[in-house]
């Protein structure tokens, strides 16, 4: 049935009549919808910018059909492209390219946002999504505020829109299609960890548009309305979450498939999505100077706008191709229409900072570091200095080439070097932030709070150590003593070591800032626990959500320096039978075995995890480490066995196999706590909804308790 | 390709890359090695070291590192057998000195210019605050006059006109999302 189809399609295009047999009907309509978006988005941004330069707020009804417009064609556009893929349309250029009748149903609607030119019109979608989402919210808003902001927003529309209509178009129309094509990127469709990861990221990117809107429409009309502080924080906490997701994410995956052992290289990719969290996360903390002290405001605007041209320049490294990464396979040639970009994206910020800065006057200054605002302006400080750590290594191998025509290189020992004492200061920065009080510390007070965290995380360093020594692998029996394990402790331990005492110190400052005001309620109303912190903590959302955001970030970091720090390798050549040692586990080689999936072939080796306590876990098959080899690539793409466990997991990577001598080799780790990284997600998605979940509806109560909460000590 | 795999399943001969087979040093030379190894650049990955990465060209650079290592040469002449062969490039971590200065020293100077910045800053409030005994209130939500950015018209000469230190005066807007914001900051 499908030979004669196929015979058809060949017959009726060799008579030129392909145009008849199937119309580009799903080319067509989508390359026309990208159109009308492009339109729709011009219009808006001319619109809203003419008209709000000029304050003739009766054009805005206008501004926000025509957003409602983009977002409705760039949506249905993306609509269309999916329905070609799934009806593998591959006269569609995109389809083409990517499409494969073999791929399961699932990664054929991922394969959208496999290679550059969908992922692009995903973009289009998503960032009608986010115009419509903030268009409506504040639809009843008066005109002054909305038309700059929606204009800012709607150019930069019409940016993507114009990468989709030319450099990027998907929709081209192939003339003679063929009857089948490769299918997407084998390393995309390896883990189901790839249908949400790039998501993530997407929304944490286009996000940053609307705080980028909402910081250059006040700056273009010269004032920040206190009324658009919040709407500022909120609409910058959504899209750092998703990138918060999107980076975990993308690590986890990492780790699941790429099969080296680790979640975290330092790629180019990779610190491009980190840059613009790090200035996120810093303009969350500078905001709340800006609300209460109504100082910083620059300086915050500044990291809004930052945030967005970090992601624009973060797009340009994933899709120009300039660097070398395990994300090339989104190279194009669009890298011209992003520099030109980027270049007016960055004059446009730093014109509007300079020209209007002034216009935004500060109220308070700072009276001692040893403050609230203090400590949150050397933890921006630290983060700009990570951001900067970030950027330059990133692109100092093009500055070199370009200056000197030498290559260089400037990987993970550069990064960690530099990087890891600032994040190690961002964590003990967690832990006095919170202790200090808005204005000025009494440094009496600051000393007696400062007692039980700080010897608790004192105390946790001689458990953690002792235990180090006990399990110390690499010396064996010989130099088992402490001069000898003092003498060979690295740098990275005794950092690792320095990472949970402090970890503790903070864990235990912010469990008593939370618990505090709810212990407080307790005594004076005498609720239960539950009744009296769920109060409490609806009371000062922010602060609350805050705190459980930080528990997850701290979980991250110690997640990190224990699985770096304290992990375990090895790696052997068994026979069948024969087993390798990795820590405490032995791992038994059982045997090859391979199968047959519709999109690829694979090789596993069969293994039994044993545990010291004698237990056995078998690994067969499909859930064995495994080569898996696919149509379109030359070279197997292994994927590790992973054996999650709470406090540790085992991973095995099949590097060789050799069927007829029945041999395999194995690169094998224990990671402790890694797993951490992940399970923080959970925490991370809390706390941001408590912070995000709107007050309205409890006004009402707070006015009438006013007078207790102020008087709990935990408020600030 | 499946072709290719069925027929190499059937004659055996597997995916084996050419692998030299030197087995791990004792432990505390096989540490150097992965540490060295940790430094060098893989030549045919993507940023990854040769330490990390599972490709047969990979461990075959892990391997001379093994050899070198055996032969009892320092860190920095088998640095140097790298850099003649492959290049400055091979090195992950550039070594200090012209250019690469920056690289290194940037972050830091950055970090102290900061904290000068911030201290300065701290210094001289307190300096002015002794002088005109004008303490600020630490909240300057619950006194009147806090909000003259965001007055709509509020003319932006008369703002530029006042330097940081005085705040501008102008009655606060009546905006609904004002209120709003001055309620959640209640707390």
């Amino acid at each position: 049935m499908q030979l004669r189809g196929i015979k058809r399609l060949r017959y009726g295009s060799s008579l030129g009549l392909d145009f008849v047999m199937r119309p580009p009907v799903n080319s067509t309509l989508g390359y026309g919808l990208v159109l009308a978006g492009l339109a729709f988005a011009a219009f808006a941004a001319v619109v809203g910018l003419v008209t709000g330069l000029t304050r003739r707020e009766n054009a805005l009804p206008w501004v926000q059909r025509a957003i409602y417009g983009f977002a409705a064609s760039m949506i249905l556009s993306n609509v269309v492209m999916v329905k070609a893929l799934l009806e593998h349309d591959f006269s569609v250029k995109y389809v083409s390219l990517v499409g494969s009748k073999a791929t399961p149903t699932i990664f054929t609607i991922v394969s959208l946002w496999s290679a550059l030119e969908g992922s692009i019109l995903f973009w289009g979608a998503i960032m009608g999504g986010y115009l419509i989402a903030f268009t409506w919210t504040y639809r009843n808003e008066h005109g002054r505020y909305m038309q700059l902001s929606l204009g800012v927003m709607a150019a930069v529309a019409t940016f993507f829109a114009f990468l989709i209509a030319g450099p990027a178009n998907p929709w081209g129309h192939i003339p003679n299609p063929a009857s089948d094509g490769p299918g997407p990127n084998p390393l995309l469709q390896n883990h189901a960890l790839m249908i949400i990861h790039p998501p993530m990221l997407y929304l944490g990117y286009v996000g940053m548009t609307v705080p980028f809107g909402i910081a250059a429409g006040a700056l273009l009309r010269g004032e920040l309305g206190d009324a658009w502080l919040v709407p500022l924080r909120k609409w910058t906490l959504v899209p750092w979450l998703f990138l918060s997701i999107g980076i975990i994410l993308g690590s986890w995956w990492a780790y699941a498939v790429l099969g080296w052992g680790g979640y975290w290289a330092w790629d180019p990719v990779e610190n491009a999505s980190f840059m613009p969290w790090l200035t996120a996360t810093a303009f969350m903390h500078s905001t709340m100077v800006l609300e209460r002290k109504k100082s910083l405001k620059l300086w915050t605007i500044a990291l809004a706008l930052g945030s967005f041209v970090l992601t624009i320049i973060g797009t340009f490294m994933t899709r120009s191709g300039v660097f070398n990464s395990v994300h090339a396979f989104t190279q194009s040639d669009i890298g011209p229409t992003f520099l030109i970009f980027i270049a007016i994206v960055l004059v446009f910020s730093v014109l509007l900072l300079t020209v209007r800065g002034h216009l935004l006057i500060a109220e308070s200054h700072l009276e001692t570091v040893w403050s609230r605002e203090g400590s949150i302006l050397v933890n921006n400080l630290v983060f700009v200095a990570l951001t900067f750590t970030v950027l330059l290594g990133t692109l100092f191998p093009l500055v070199t080439e370009a200056l000197q025509d030498k290559k260089i290189s400037v990987g993970e020992p550069y990064f960690n070097t530099m990087a890891l004492p600032l994040g190690l200061l961002t964590l003990f920065l967690m832990g006095v932030g919170p202790m200090l009080p808005w204005g000025k510390a009494d440094p009496k007070v600051l000393k007696q709070q400062a007692y039980i965290p700080g010897g608790l995380g004192l105390a946790t360093l001689v458990p953690v150590f002792f235990w180090r020594y006990a399990v110390w692998e690499p010396f064996g029996t010989t130099t088992k003593s402490l001069g000898a394990f003092l003498a060979h402790m690295t740098s990275g331990d005794w950092m690792a070591l320095a990472t949970f005492g402090v970890a503790v110190f903070v864990t235990v400052v912010t469990l008593r800032e939370m618990f505090l005001p709810a212990q407080q309620r307790m005594v004076e109303t005498k609720e239960s626990l539950f009744t009296a912190l769920v109060v409490s903590a609806s009371r000062a959302r922010r602060r609350f959500g805050g705190y459980v955001v930080h528990l997850g970030i701290v979980a991250i970091i110690v997640a990190i320096a224990a699985s770096s720090a304290y992990k375990v390798a090895a790696e052997r050549t068994v026979k069948v039978g024969d087993s390798l040692k990795v820590g405490q586990y032995t791992i038994r080689f059982d045997g090859l075995a391979n199968g047959r999936e519709p999109h690829r072939d694979w090789v596993a080796a069969n293994l039994t995890v044993i545990g010291a306590d004698g237990s056995e876990y078998k690994h067969v098959g499909a859930d064995a480490p495994r080569m898996n080899y696919y149509e379109r690539s030359n070279d197997p793409i292994g994927s590790p066995l992973v054996q999650e466990m709470v406090w540790r997991d085992i991973y095995v990577s099949l590097r060789t196999y050799d069927p007829k001598a029945q041999t395999a080799t194995f690169n094998a780790w224990v990671f402790p706590l890694v797993g951490w990284i992940w399970y923080a997600i959970p925490l991370l998605v809390l706390g941001t909804l408590i912070a995000l979940w709107p007050q309205r509806k409890t006004i009402a109560v707070v006015k009438a308790d006013a007078p207790a909460a102020a008087a709990a000590p935990g408020t600030p | 390709m499946t072709l290719a795999l069925v027929v190499s399943l059937i004659l055996g001969q597997g995916y084996a890359p050419q692998r030299q087979g030197l087995d791990p040093l004792e432990a505390e030379k096989e540490a150097r090695v992965m540490r060295l190894g940790k430094q060098l650049r893989c030549a045919v990955c993507q940023g990854v070291s040769i330490a990390d990465s599972p490709a047969s060209m990979a461990r075959a650079q892990l391997d001379k590192v093994r050899e070198l290592v055996a032969e009892g040469k320092s860190d920095d002449e088998i640095y140097a057998y790298f850099v003649e062969r492959y290049g400055e490039w091979v090195l992950l971590q550039p070594t200090g000195g012209g250019l690469n200065t920056v690289l290194w020293l940037g972050p830091v100077a950055l970090l102290v210019i900061g904290l000068v910045v911030i201290v300065a800053q701290s210094r001289r409030k307190a300096a002015a605050g002794a002088t005109q005994q004008t303490p600020t209130p630490a909240s300057g939500l619950d006194s009147a006059p806090a909000a003259p950015a965001g007055v709509p018209d509020a003319s932006p000469a008369a703002a530029a006109g006042a330097p940081d230190a005085t705040p501008a005066v102008a009655p606060p807007t009546d905006d609904a999302l004002l209120a709003q914001v001055r309620a959640d900051l209640e707390k």
